[in-house]
């Protein structure tokens, strides 16, 4: 499948223009870019330094020494792939298109290109991007590479991805994080439509596991400022039968309340976690979305002096 | 309630149409595939009471808003018990108050006069009502004047001659007023039947209001075909300081030149301000006489005393008069006074049967009357002269040359008359002539009754049935009963200060049965007995004492009130046919002529100087003219060629002085007892009058509403959309 399939042009443009912004802030837009906090076992020459009482022999430079009658010390740094595992949502849901402008495209199109940018982000940074993909359990699941051709094969499996039923997060996201056993980045993209509390419980796997996580809670703008005036039939997309016959100009102001509600709980949670929470709606640019997600990472970066 | 468009009222239907929509709503909603259910369904859960609530109550406004429209539409009208169509002529009676109170002045306001005021209401209900209506005024006032006699449609007319009334009318009865509106209103032809009383609604208009009136009221309207809308119409006016002059009194009834008369003035101040240091003025013949000054509290009365001597018999006027400057009418009270110059009695003594020479005095039984009679006669420079000229002659004198001219006859102890002497004093009493009878000892009774009663067909009112009292002591006497006297000849001695009857004592007295039919006892014995006893026959009097007038039969001829009582009785007896020269206004007035005058006709002038003929009539061999109504206020003159002109004096009586009217309380209520209405204003009945008639419209009302639901509904919609718990 190719890129362009997902991807616009103006989309690959900005991704273009936002990778000088990655170069500078991912680790590792090729090898070594990714600095290792660890040193030692690397290829990549770093220093000398002169020997202190304590130092490993096994690192002393004999060359040196043997030029200059001195001990010094070589460092390496240590060369690391940023291992990167895009949790797509692909629950009834992520389905909703709006009826008011049907040009935005359901939920579910823009998480996949959402996913797909980013993980061409990360492939072409060099490091490497994996896949899961699940609904009401895990469907999909292609483990990370950094190699060039792995966007080809992420792309089809995002494409293949059918919209299922009815999701449990929490259990899901537990089920998923056997999966994912080397420590990285996992990236959620979802509605994020779920018990908190449950969904936090699955979360909680990948960050005891001191992976970074990140959630893309992607809302249709419907959803968000529920826009509608006459009377509507609102059918459930993930449970056949449950509907609500209603004049959504009389429910406006408590369904609005109650969404606002929902999404405090949720920040508060995912800051209580340590979980990066990015607001998304579907009428969102891409490249704000990344950039959104960019100039995260980059903060948390420098927070953690790496 | 009815409506101008009653086809648009179809439209109230039209509350069909919300319901349809909100039917049509729910039922073609749109669906919609939605992920947030798990909200959606929480927030359902929590406001469903709440949003049906709403949802009716917003049903029940938007089914309102056709309804009030298609009922605006359809210009509802809220209209009384009778439906009256548009300008539908009608018939308005106006009853307006022209009693002398209606003269009165708020010295504070304008100026105006509050009958100013009422005839400018009246034209203005006049000029309310539709064309092809038919209108009438009434005077109301001591009776009622129609100005046109029947409901005309003329109602210029009507309202042109309102500018010649004048409000000079004696006292307005109220409930009489509102009767003869109503049935003046039996002619009427129109659906519409209106009787307006514009009067100043003086509590003394009202004084006879009484369920039994109100009754009556409601009677009569029972009794018409259409029941007629009764308006009351008040004139407002502040009373201010009003003084009366209530009555004048003279103190003889005979006034006679040369005599010395007390006039009493009583002067009240009716209104709640104190009148200080107000001049009253006495006036003879229009040419001022007197002037004094008196203070009336409010509430108060006072009487003035004026003394006056007539220099000139005949016909004069008096008049007594003071300025308040609020109420002109009561300020003057007018009494015309007949001065004679001489009274002329034929005094016939029983002592004198068949001798000619008078006994010496007292012993002849007229002595004591003669004295009283002519008191100054015996002085010869007595500074006043007698009024009544007495000639003492025998029985046997009773004859046609001595009765001529003649205005009063005493029989005093005649023992008998023969039955040509009884004609002739039958035909003397019947032309106006006063016959004194006064029997004593040398009466025989049999002959008497015989004679003179003729079992009640004779001169005498009263027969004699007995003998008391033998003259041995006073023990055994009797004295005048003192009860209130009514008579005129007697009312004197109501007041004690005048003296008192007790004095007199009567030995032996005749046992009087008065006829039951006319004879009338004007004073008593405290033994009951009668004392005086009267009958009018024809035009004259007949008068029959039980005792003697002199001192044989008792010791009433020496005290103090013999002689005002002879005088008075006397006075009465020659002045009994003269009819009254002092009237109340709308009253007639009667004047009696001695001789048949050359016309038929003769011819009265009215105060406002304007002169009506009216016919001599014959009675009882005299002539009368009588002017059959006076309706104002003033002196009236008789005018007869070749004689003095004859004077009558016509008052207002004095009830309308007191200028109270009623609250505006009272007012209301009764109104409400008799089933009116009162309005302030010409405007107030024309607003009255067109929401009768068109009803009191409600379309505005109904617009407002409709509009003031749709900017409801809105303002709810907000709110509703507002609400809702999260």
């Amino acid at each position: 499948m190719p890129i362009t399939d997902h991807i616009t042009p103006a989309d690959l443009k900005s991704i273009g223009n936002l990778s000088v912004l990655a170069r500078t802030v991912v680790e590792g837009m090729n090898t070594g870019l990714h600095r290792s906090p660890d040193k030692g076992a690397s290829i990549e020459f770093k220093q000398h330094r002169p020997y202190v009482p304590g130092d490993d022999l096994r690192n002393l430079d004999w060359k040196v020494f043997a030029k200059s009658d001195r001990f010094y010390i070589r460092e390496y740094e240590q060369e690391t792939n940023l291992r990167a595992t895009i949790l797509l949502d692909c629950s009834g849901s992520m389905r909703y298109t709006s009826p008011i402008d049907e040009s935005r495209g359901s939920k579910h199109n823009y998480a996949v290109r959402l996913a797909a940018c980013l993980a061409y982000l990360i492939i072409r940074q060099a490091d490497s991007a994996g896949l899961v993909t699940f609904d009401t359990k895990v469907r999909h699941y292609i483990p990370p590479r950094a190699r060039p051709g792995h966007v080809g094969v992420l792309l089809d499996a995002m494409k293949d991805a059918t919209i299922g039923g009815e999701t449990d997060l929490g259990q899901v996201l537990r089920d998923a994080s056997t999966k994912v056993k080397r420590r990285g980045l996992v990236i959620l993209i979802s509605d994020c439509f779920a018990d908190v509390p449950a969904m936090l419980r699955g979360l909680a796997h990948y960050t005891h596991a001191r992976h970074d996580v990140m959630v893309f809670q992607l809302l249709d703008p419907d959803e968000v400022s529920f826009p509608f005036k006459r009377w509507h039939r609102f059918e459930c997309l993930e449970v056949d039968e449950r509907h609500q016959l209603i004049d959504p100009a009389q429910l406006r102001r408590a369904y609005l309340e109650q969404l606002e509600k929902y999404r405090s709980d949720l920040r508060t949670a995912c800051r209580r976690q340590r979980v990066d929470l990015v607001e998304l709606t579907t009428d969102t640019p891409y490249a704000d979305a990344l950039a959104a997600y960019l100039a995260r990472r980059h903060h948390l970066a420098r927070r953690s002096g790496r | 309630m009815t409506f101008l468009n009653l086809a648009l009222v179809a439209g109230v239907l039209a509350f069909n149409i919300p319901l349809i929509i909100h039917l049509l709503n729910k039922s073609r909603y749109q669906r919609i595939d939605w992920g947030a259910m798990f909200l959606l369904e929480q927030v359902v859960r929590q406001n469903r009471k709440r949003i049906r609530l709403e949802q009716i109550i917003m049903l029940l406004v938007r089914c309102a808003i056709p309804v009030l429209l298609a009922l605006a539409m359809a210009q509802p009208i809220l209209t009384g018990f009778q439906k009256l169509v548009g300008s539908a002529p009608g018939s308005t009676v106006v009853m307006l108050d022209a009693s002398y109170s209606m003269q009165a002045r708020d010295p504070a306001a304008s100026g105006q006069s509050r009958f100013d005021l009422a005839r400018a209401q009246t034209r203005g209900v006049l000029d309310t009502l539709p064309d092809g209506s038919r209108g009438q005024v009434v005077r109301v006032g001591g009776g009622f004047d129609p100005v046109t006699q029947t409901l005309t449609p003329e109602l210029d007319r009507v309202g042109g001659r309102l500018d010649a009334l004048a409000a000079d009318r004696a006292v307005a009865d109220g409930p009489a007023a509102l009767r003869q509106g109503v049935a003046s209103l039996a002619e009427a032809t129109t659906q519409k039947r209106d009787l307006v009383l514009v009067s100043d609604f003086q509590r003394v208009s009202w004084a006879d209001d009484s369920s039994v009136q109100r009754q009556r009221l409601e009677e009569l309207i029972e009794q018409m075909p259409v029941r007629p809308e009764i308006v009351l119409m008040p004139v407002v006016s502040e009373a201010g300081r009003n003084l009366s002059v209530m009555n004048v009194a003279l103190s003889s009834r005979a006034v006679g030149v040369g005599q010395r008369v007390r006039i009493t003035a009583k002067v009240a101040n009716t209104s709640e301000q104190d009148a200080p240091d107000t001049p009253v003025i006495l006036r003879v013949d229009g040419a001022e006489q007197e002037t004094q000054r008196l203070s009336i509290d409010a509430g108060e009365s006072a009487d003035l005393v004026f003394f006056h001597r007539f220099d000139e018999g005949g016909p004069h006027t008096l008049e007594v008069a003071l300025s308040d400057g609020v109420l002109a009418a009561d300020d003057v009270y007018r009494v015309a006074v007949n001065v004679i110059t001489s009274l002329p009695v034929l005094l016939v003594s029983g002592d004198l049967d068949g001798r000619q020479q008078p006994r010496p005095f007292p012993e002849n039984e007229t002595d004591f009357l003669e004295v009283a009679l002519q008191p100054f006669a015996a002085s010869a420079d007595a500074p006043l002269a007698d009024l009544i000229d007495a000639q003492v002659v025998g029985p046997d004198r009773i004859r046609d040359d001595q009765l001529d001219g003649r205005r009063v006859v005493v029989l005093a102890n005649v023992p008998v008359i023969t039955e040509a002497q009884e004609k002739l004093l039958r035909a003397f009493v019947e032309a106006g002539g006063a016959l004194l009878v006064f029997p004593g000892d040398r009466v025989d009774v049999d002959r008497f009754n015989k004679l003179l009663h003729k079992g009640g067909k004779g001169l005498s009112p009263a027969k004699i049935t007995g003998l008391t009292g033998d003259g041995l002591g006073f023990e055994d006497g009797a004295t005048v009963l003192g009860e209130r006297h009514e008579h005129p000849a007697l009312s004197l001695w109501n007041d004690p200060a005048n003296g008192s009857f007790a004095e007199a004592q009567i030995d032996v007295w005749y046992e009087l049965e008065p006829d039951n039919a006319d004879a009338q006892t004007i004073a008593r014995l405290t033994t009951g007995h009668p004392l005086l006893v009267r009958r009018e026959l024809g035009e004259g009097v007949v008068i029959v004492g039980a005792t003697a007038i002199d001192t044989g039969w008792g010791n009433l001829p020496t005290t103090p009130i013999y002689l005002p009582l002879m005088q008075r009785l006397i006075a009465f007896a020659a002045t009994h046919a003269e009819p009254a020269s002092n009237v109340m206004v709308g009253r007639p007035i009667t004047a009696l002529l001695d001789e048949e005058p050359e016309e038929d006709t003769l011819e009265w002038q009215r105060p406002d100087g304007k002169t009506v003929k009216r016919r001599v009539v014959e009675r009882g061999g005299r002539w009368l003219c009588t002017l059959d109504q006076t309706d104002a206020p003033g002196t009236y003159r008789l005018l007869i060629d070749d004689e003095p002109v004859r004077v009558f004096a016509a008052n207002l009586p004095r009830e309308e002085s007191d200028l109270r009217t009623l609250s505006g309380a009272e007012l209301d209520e009764l109104a409400e007892s008799i089933g009116a209405r009162v309005v302030k204003d010409v405007d107030a009945y024309a607003e009255y009058d067109k929401n009768r008639r068109h009803g009191r419209p409600l379309w505005r009302v109904m617009w407002v509403l409709a509009l003031a639901l749709v900017f409801g509904e809105l303002l709810l919609q907000q709110w509703f959309g507002k609400g809702g718990r999260a």
